[in-house]
């Protein structure tokens, strides 16, 4: 091994020292409750393991449960949130992203206005709105049961209604970064609007399309208060409202279950995560540019 | 540029999409009309012609784009808002919650009460002379009778037979209806009475049961007064959504109907002391937090997303443990936040060697432990966004930078950070407003609390308005949907007020 | 031309999805189905039993429609209309009478028999205005959860306050008797020591809101002498609450003596493995009992039935869960103790213990205990209390005054309007 190497590998031990202190210093702190959620998960008694961070005794009857106990379909909430999130991160952020595109790219009459509109909207308080959703839903139901209460269809339009305010200007921030002469080459070249946007666009975009269509996909995950109301039939609920009914009972939380399916729940987000992360590379557009 | 041609894939594709969104919606609207829901039926027209006139119309280049989306917002976000707004207008709460009209239907039914005999029958189901009938036996004194529209007849013993228990099964001329009538008799057993006297009358109960009943309450529509048959009292409206005794306004009939009433909730939430006694304090805790956590958050995601923005060993690894409070669902995570908190029984005070420290029931730490939590909950998103704008800079400027003699230092904090800050400036102002409004977080973790309830505290030291507006709006067994809805409009005004002011001077909206 | 081919492009798609989507037109509802809601708790062990079922009211067919929570449920059924809304509920008393006040209940006329067997408080509090509209189903009451492992369950407060200190002493317990639920649970420790709410008329049923236990002088001295710690003048750990349920989660650890709690927390006590005997907290002196809140579960028709049109199927089924036939198979069903007084000899031993417990508790009246015209509800004054007397060490007696003052003011507001 040649001096030069070892010396340049010092090197970058030494500036990334503080690094990898940050790195474990927050690491410390995101665990600390979810080291509860895996000894609650592992202990028999179904108790919330708050008071001590390690689990006296270890079962994984939890676990077994979720899989084998007939009156809980747990892989069908998981296949439904799975697909409910897959289908509303594409579909939310093509929404988003066409009205980014539109935004940053487009002369129209009213541009400013519309984004300023979209971004009051978003700030409505919005608890009090799920009445009208739930009264527009019920009517949908008695025409159209696939999109109506209680279907998976029917959440995923209201979760797309708020994809346009939830990640467009996050999308415009982006494109607005894009250089204009891109498009303007484009234009002189005779491409359309559209064409600019699924040729050039997207691909230049990726970056930020993946992080935009993980936050949805969480978000899916997560959601909880809209779906509860939407989802009453057992097989057609998501992990979030299925785990609820072991802690939302009167007062008889049976946490262990609860703290087990969510785990199970948080490996899918989190593999995503990891094997879409190789794309959120630096560089993409600069190098479109180049070329 | 050769990435640029005219495809026809792309143009079949389009054309194939359309057709089936068309076809959709045609089906859609037909089955609306057949059901005579002629709202629906009139939205999903206007959006089935917008959609063709869009996609056909050579002009509207901007709406191509725009048009999903928005259909969208309208139906599911605006028409919520507006729904919101509509309600804030009404007396809207528990017991003013339906229509007059179905108001005063429910009140009539309510008032068919059973007669003060309390007479009940044992009821065999059937036809008399070619007409619905009803085999009534007294449950008290066993007497039979044949019930129809038409009135009532007692059989003579012997004409009839009954079971052990005294009850009529059969009797002659009364054919018992058969399962499937019974099945299907409903359909005129709904509606079904028998005269009896002047006042009383017999409805049906179910299928096997009948009541001697009479009508107490009779709405007459010529002076909109309801009259108690039995007491004699007179119920007239009292403007504001319910019946009352004419001479005792504090005798009121429920339920009553939400009434048109523009200014009461708004008038009230200044007025009613309990709401606006403690607003100055609630509304600087609620900016002072909505400001700090935002700051926090995203100082903390930022310093993360440049701390992990270089190759380094077990990157991998420090991401996939650092996207997991963003993974856990957040009801949990603040319930078990909570509970680490806890004096008695939490793991912090444990690992503080036994402390007895009431992180929750002092104003201040409490305080700082929501702060804690929130942060913790999101950081992971502050960290994605920021590790987004940090790739989506161009490096070109990062290269005309060093080219020019700028030390990495300089590069950052003159070049990468501003241009980081305008992109997520927006989505900052964004954060602000939700957590001007992060009902759930401080809901669960604290209920606002502490609050001093015995030294006449009504708001507590963690309440934000949203919190605050909801417990006096839900908080005691009257639920006062329409005053919430009034304070959903307020906080709306000034959410938004601060949320375009900061646009504004971020100057996110000049650059356009 | 090209127009031309679009167009007949577009005319061919419309065309086909069209005639797909018109192979599929969804049946209307059938008219004859009966929905009824009910949380996951009851919809676990009810479901099997309903769904389906074609018998209880013949010519109707019930579907059983399950909530992920309580919670879930209500914010349902307060946006619900007739187009989406159920035709019969199952959920706790006070959803009843909000259904009434809201004119979504269907008003029901009840039989004599239905009369004599079902007692005329559980009757009466799921009636409106002098109009009956639900069947009690159910008691919801707490009562003591003892764990064994600390030996018998004492006869006296007395014998209580002893166990708890020498087990505390050799370091086996943080807690005595946990209030399960918040505060919900913590009226037997309350009238154990002669405290309370409020006071009966001499009907022995009639709230009067004029006398306040809360701060009588009884419970003072007897607070005093058994839930205060000498030296540091804040609680001993005799007596823990807790909005969060720490203590709870604590007697499923084994380091609480005993919970009170309601017969909802038994497969998880079961499952934890504590053996318990099930008992009230006992008085000072072992005369008399303690009381707990007991808040009735019922099932009711909706105003919705009728615009549905089954509104007489509903009331059939109604009848069924009155008579001792359904009140039977709902309670074997549930495990949950029954309302209706002739069933007793049928249940298992738990779900008699917790029927028997009901005997001696005292109506939940929502009026009185969720009014805040004092400033706060029950809940909160009960949490706001014990954290100035045990958890600050204020003093009982300064404490529990001041939290009577408000209650006065909310018992006089709730019997005004109960």
């Amino acid at each position: 091994m040649s001096m030069a190497l070892t010396k340049r590998r010092k090197d970058s031990l030494r500036a990334n020292l503080w690094r990898h202190i940050f790195a474990w210093l927050l690491m410390c702190f995101a665990v600390f409750p979810i080291i509860v959620v895996v000894s609650s998960s592992l202990s028999k008694t179904g108790a919330l393991s708050t008071g001590s961070l390690l689990p006296s005794e270890i079962s994984f009857d939890n676990f077994v449960m979720l899989f084998t106990n007939g009156t809980i379909p747990f892989p069908i909430w998981i296949l439904n949130t799975f697909v409910l999130a897959v289908v509303n991160a594409v579909l939310s952020v093509l929404v988003g992203m066409f009205a980014a595109f539109a935004f940053s790219r487009l002369k129209y009459r009213g541009r400013k206005q519309s984004l300023q509109a979209l971004f009051l909207i978003q700030v409505f308080p919005s608890f009090l709105a799920l009445a009208a959703i739930y009264v527009i839903f019920e009517q949908l139901y008695k025409l159209y049961p696939l999109i109506g209460l209680g279907s998976l269809g029917g959440l995923l339009l209201v979760y797309l209604g708020g994809s346009m305010g939830g990640s467009a200007w996050l999308l415009k921030g982006f494109l607005d970064t894009i250089p204009m002469e891109l498009d303007e080459a484009a234009k002189i070249d005779g491409a359309s609007p559209a064409q600019i946007f699924w040729q050039i666009f997207l691909p230049l975009t990726t970056p930020i399309l993946i992080v935009t269509t993980l936050l949805s996909f969480i978000g899916t995950f997560n959601e909880f208060i809209l779906a509860s109301l939407f989802l009453q039939d057992i097989n057609s609920r998501t992990v979030a409202v299925g785990l609820q009914s072991f802690v939302g009972g009167t007062f008889g939380a049976n946490w262990g279950p609860f703290a087990a399916g969510s785990l199970l729940a948080a490996i899918p987000l989190v593999a995503l995560f990891l094997s879409l992360q190789k794309y959120i590379v630096s560089g993409v557009t600069a190098g479109s540019v180049k070329g | 540029m050769d990435r640029i041609k005219p495809s026809t894939i792309a143009a079949v594709f389009k054309t194939a999409l359309l057709a089936v969104v068309t076809a959709v919606l045609v089906w859609m609207i037909y089955v609306a009309v057949l059901a005579s829901n002629w709202i629906i039926a009139g939205v999903l027209a206007v959006v089935l012609l917008g959609t063709n006139w869009v996609y056909f119309s050579k002009r509207a280049v901007a709406s191509k784009f725009l048009f999903p989306g928005s259909v969208l917002l309208v139906i599911f976000v605006i028409v919520p808002i507006v729904y919101t707004a509509w309600m804030s207008v009404y007396n809207y709460k528990t017991g003013n919650e339906i229509t007059k009209e179905d108001a005063i239907t429910q009140l009539h039914q309510v008032g068919l009460v059973p007669d003060e005999s309390g007479t009940n029958y044992d009821q065999v189901l059937g036809t008399y002379q070619g007409e619905n009938a009803l085999l009534l036996t007294d449950q008290a004194t066993h007497q039979v009778f044949i019930g129809t529209t038409k009135g009532l007849n007692e059989l003579a013993e012997g004409s009839y037979t009954a079971d052990k228990s005294l009850k009529a099964t059969a009797a002659d001329g009364f054919t018992v209806a058969s399962e499937d009538q019974i099945a299907n008799a409903s359909s005129w057993l709904n509606t079904f009475s028998v005269p009896v006297t002047e006042e009383q009358f017999i409805n049906p109960q179910g299928a096997d049961v009948a009541s001697l009943m009479r009508e107490k309450f009779v709405f007459n529509s010529d002076n909109s007064r309801i009259t108690d048959q039995i007491s004699g009292i007179e119920y007239v409206d009292n403007g504001n959504g319910n019946f009352v005794a004419s001479d005792d306004p504090a005798n009121v009939l429920y339920p009553g109907w939400r009434q048109f009433n523009p200014a009461q909730n708004y008038v009230g939430m200044f007025t009613d002391p309990k709401l606006s006694g403690p607003f100055i304090k609630v509304f600087i805790w609620t900016i002072a937090f909505a400001f700090i956590t935002v700051i926090m958050m995203w100082a903390l995601g930022l310093t993360l997303a440049i701390a992990m923005d270089k190759k380094m060993k077990g990157r991998a690894f420090y991401r996939a443990i650092l996207i997991l409070p963003y993974a856990m669902p957040s009801f949990m995570s603040i319930l078990i936040w909570a509970g680490i908190f806890n004096r008695d029984y939490g793991a912090l005070n444990n690992i503080l060697g036994g402390a007895q420290i009431d992180w929750l029931n002092d104003p201040w730490l409490a305080r700082g432990v929501i702060l804690t939590v929130n942060l913790w909950l999101g950081f992971p998103y502050f960290y994605l966004i920021s590790t987004g704008a940090l790739q989506a800079l161009p490096t070109d400027i990062e290269e005309a930078a060093e080219i020019d003699g700028a030390s990495g230092r300089q590069i950052f904090w003159q070049i990468k950070l501003p241009l980081v800050f305008q992109i997520l400036s927006p989505l900052l102002i964004s954060a602000f407003a939700f957590n001007f409004n992060n009902f759930n977080l401080v809901y669960l973790l604290t209920r606002g609390g502490p609050t001093d309830v015995l030294n006449g505290e009504t708001a507590g030291a963690t309440d934000l308005l949203i919190t605050y507006a909801y417990k006096t709006a839900f908080g005691s067994n009257e639920q006062n949907l329409g005053l919430a809805c009034a304070i959903s409009v307020i906080m709306f005004i000034i959410v938004g007020a601060l949320s375009m002011w900061s646009l504004k001077r971020s100057r996110v909206l000049e650059e356009m | 031309m090209k127009i031309t081919k679009k167009g007949l492009a577009l005319g061919a798609a419309v065309l086909t999805t069209a005639a797909i989507l018109g192979g599929s037109m969804p049946a209307m509802a059938a008219d004859q189905t009966i929905t009824i809601w009910m949380d996951d708790e009851r919809g676990k062990t009810l479901t099997p039993v309903l769904d389906g079922n074609t018998t209880i009211a013949s010519g109707y067919k019930i579907a059983v429609k399950t909530f992920s929570s309580r919670d879930a449920m209500v914010a349902a059924w307060d946006k619900a209309s007739a187009a989406g809304g159920p035709d019969m509920m199952f959920d706790a008393v006070s959803s009843v009478t909000s259904a009434a006040k809201n004119g979504k209940a269907l008003p029901i006329v009840l039989t004599a028999t239905n009369k004599a067997e079902l007692p005329s408080a559980a009757l009466k509090s799921a009636s409106y205005q002098g109009v009956q509209y639900g069947i009690p189903v159910d008691v919801d009451t707490t009562t003591m959860y003892w764990n064994t492992k600390f030996g018998k369950a004492p006869k006296t407060f007395k014998e209580l306050a002893a166990t708890f200190a020498k087990f505390k002493k050799a370091g086996k317990v943080t807690t005595g008797v946990c209030a399960g639920d918040g505060t919900w649970g913590a009226l037997p420790v309350l009238t154990a020591l002669g405290g309370g709410a409020w006071g009966y008329k001499a009907d022995g049923i009639t709230p009067d809101a004029t006398k306040v236990l809360f701060n009588s002088a009884a419970f003072v001295k007897n607070a005093n002498t058994y839930l205060i710690d000498s030296k540091t003048k804040k609680g001993n750990g005799l007596f823990a609450w807790d909005a969060w349920d720490g203590c709870g989660q604590s007697f499923l650890k084994g380091k609480a003596l005993a919970i009170n709690t309601g017969s909802w927390r038994l497969d998880a006590i079961i499952n934890a493995g504590i053996n318990y005997t099930l008992q009230p907290v006992p008085t000072v002196d072992g005369k008399g009992t303690s009381h707990q809140w007991s808040g009735f579960g019922a099932v009711f028709g909706t105003s919705f039935a009728k615009e549905h049109g089954v509104d007489l199927g509903v009331k059939s089924v109604l009848s069924y869960f009155a008579s001792q036939k359904g009140a039977l198979a709902y309670a074997t069903a549930t495990k949950r103790p029954p309302v209706n007084s002739k069933i007793g000899s049928h249940l298992s031993p738990d779900v008699a213990g917790f029927a028997n417990a009901a005997k001696t508790g005292l109506v939940q009246e929502n009026e009185l205990l969720g009014s805040s015209a004092g400033g706060a509800n029950w809940y909160d004054v009960l949490g706001s209390t014990f954290t100035a007397a045990f958890t600050k060490g204020l003093g009982v007696k300064a404490s529990f005054d001041k939290g009577a003052v408000i209650l006065k003011k909310n018992f006089a507001d709730g019997m005004s309007k109960r």
